[in-house]
């Protein structure tokens, strides 16, 4: 066999590698294609992955249970006789814990280049680096200092320096967000107490949580039974219901939106934006800061309605006659079958908070 | 578009299934109740009642007669079913039960809520309620 023909058989192994063992989890392909004696050279430290075919094995299942939709775009491949090396892009979506890092629903891309020879068919080798700390970057669980940035350590000049001019601009989000939220806090905890139509909203007990993954967070608990509000700053625990933005400033965007239900629509759509609990929980929440911050409030007609059908107009029946039953004011006590099925009406006792089992 | 000349597996299906619906026997009046399948579990915030059920089930009855005109007696019978319900307490069990505003209209569970322009949330009844005699029978909250 000659070196192009060592070469394509090489790059069709590790492509094939990458496409049906890595990007669909199958591993009877990777049985195929892997040497018994598989040695990696660059095992990621901290995984506890045995540097073996058994180590690689448990290695890409772990990232499978981490990012069920791994899968990977091949930019290039360059062949040296039996070595291939290979520039690729990882795609995924961070739904299972990695690293110790809770799922964050988020879609992650990082970029991996590795080299790989294949004797007989089988990958007997690995070297390669993978861009870890930007993967650990998107789903939160790393964060550059400010010192790191401006020294220059984690990243290029460019990164650096747009950091570095971003700095105030996030400081001043992050303060902007933490006095806002605090006036919001008080507000709905007075308004609880004094507002009528704040109180008559709170029917549930329940915690709310708006948090950013730079460190500002607040809470919110209803009380349903008293209809009061109360708040505090920090991480409710556990948290019931909760809002997390990736910065300080796209939390101060949507507060401040007349359009924060598309923003956090669109949050959610991109992974950037997360929800823990009920969706509707948010909606309501802030239906209820609107309130307060009327921004994007929509306002009712401030006048009567025009030609509104308030009472009985017997002109305009025409010359016809229409019996009109006189109008009854309450059930009447002594029809107790009424009384009985009207008890096993679901939607009624949905509303009312009437336990939902069949009477 | 060509007209079908025959009902489809599918709408068969359909056919066999309202047909077993319709005249399965169940007591609408006030000393009875609909048989299961008549739909009044819809998710809130609808108040869902079987009332609903009977139209919705009867929009398909022109169309299958448009294509099999000759199976008139299992349309005819279907209708009927469909009709006499209608005559019944539990056709307008809201009307009949549900009388004047929501008294638990300020205590809606969020989820509801959410669904409840901010304004009016707190002193709107859910969708699905008539509430018999209202006044003044517009969308006037009171506050």
């Amino acid at each position: 066999m000659n070196q192009r023909s060592v070469s394509d058989e090489a790059k069709a192994v590790v492509s094939r590698n990458t496409e049906e063992v890595q990007g669909k989890g199958r591993f009877e392909v990777f049985e195929e294609l892997f040497a018994d004696d598989f040695v990696d050279h660059t095992t990621q430290p901290g995984t506890g992955m045995t540097p073996d075919k058994a180590g690689v094995r448990k290695l890409y299942t772990y990232i499978r249970e981490a990012f069920p939709d791994f899968h990977a775009e091949i930019h290039w491949q360059l062949a040296d006789g039996d070595r291939v090396t290979t520039y690729k892009t990882y795609y995924g979506t961070h739904d299972g814990t990695f690293l110790g890092i809770a799922p964050t629903h988020r879609k992650i891309h990082f970029e991996s280049v590795d080299v790989m020879r294949v004797r007989d068919g089988k990958i007997t080798d690995h070297w390669g680096v993978g861009n870890l700390l930007s993967l650990m970057q998107q789903i939160g669980g790393w964060t550059p200092s400010t010192e790191a940035v401006i020294s220059g350590e984690c990243g290029d000049l460019n990164e650096a320096q747009s950091s570095i001019r971003g700095f105030p601009m996030r400081l001043f989000n992050n303060t902007l967000l933490r006095l806002l939220l605090f006036t919001l806090g008080q507000c709905l905890a007075l308004a609880s107490r004094i507002i009528p139509s704040v109180r008559s909203q709170v029917t549930r007990t329940l915690t709310f949580e708006i948090s950013t993954d730079d460190g500002v967070a607040r809470q919110w608990h209803f009380n349903g039974q008293r209809r009061r509000i109360t708040t505090g700053a920090g991480r409710s625990r556990p948290s019931t219901n909760a809002l997390r933005f990736p910065s300080s400033g796209a939390a101060v965007r949507v507060l401040l939106s007349p359009h924060w239900a598309r923003l956090i629509a669109d949050g959610i759509q991109h992974g950037t934006t997360r929800i823990e609990g009920a969706l509707f929980a948010v909606y309501w929440f802030f239906g209820l800061t609107r309130k307060l911050i009327a921004i994007g409030r929509e306002n009712g007609p401030r006048g009567p309605l025009p030609n509104p059908y308030l009472r009985h107009d017997p002109r305009s029946n025409g010359s016809e006659q229409i019996i009109i039953e006189p109008a009854i004011e309450r059930l009447d006590p002594k029809w107790t079958n009424a009384w009985e099925q009207r008890a096993k009406l679901l939607g009624v006792r949905a509303t009312t908070g009437e336990p939902m089992q069949k009477v | 578009m060509e007209s079908p000349q025959r009902l489809n597996d599918r709408a068969l299906g359909w056919l066999r299934y309202i047909w077993d619906k319709a005249t399965t026997p169940d007591d609408w009046s006030d000393r009875g109740e609909p048989h299961p399948w008549w739909d009044r579990y819809t998710a809130p915030p609808m108040c869902s009642f079987p009332r609903f059920d009977l139209p919705f089930m009867a929009y398909v009855l022109p169309m299958m007669t448009e294509v099999t005109p000759a199976w008139r007696e299992a349309y005819v019978r279907i209708a009927d079913e469909l009709v006499r319900r209608h005559r019944s307490f539990w056709a307008s069990i809201d009307w009949n039960t549900l009388i004047g505003p929501d008294p638990g209209v300020d205590r809606y569970p969020p989820e509801m809520l959410a669904f409840i322009p901010e304004k009016l949330r707190g002193c709107y009844a859910a969708p699905g309620w008539t509430g018999n005699g209202i006044e003044p029978w517009d969308y006037s909250p009171t506050q």
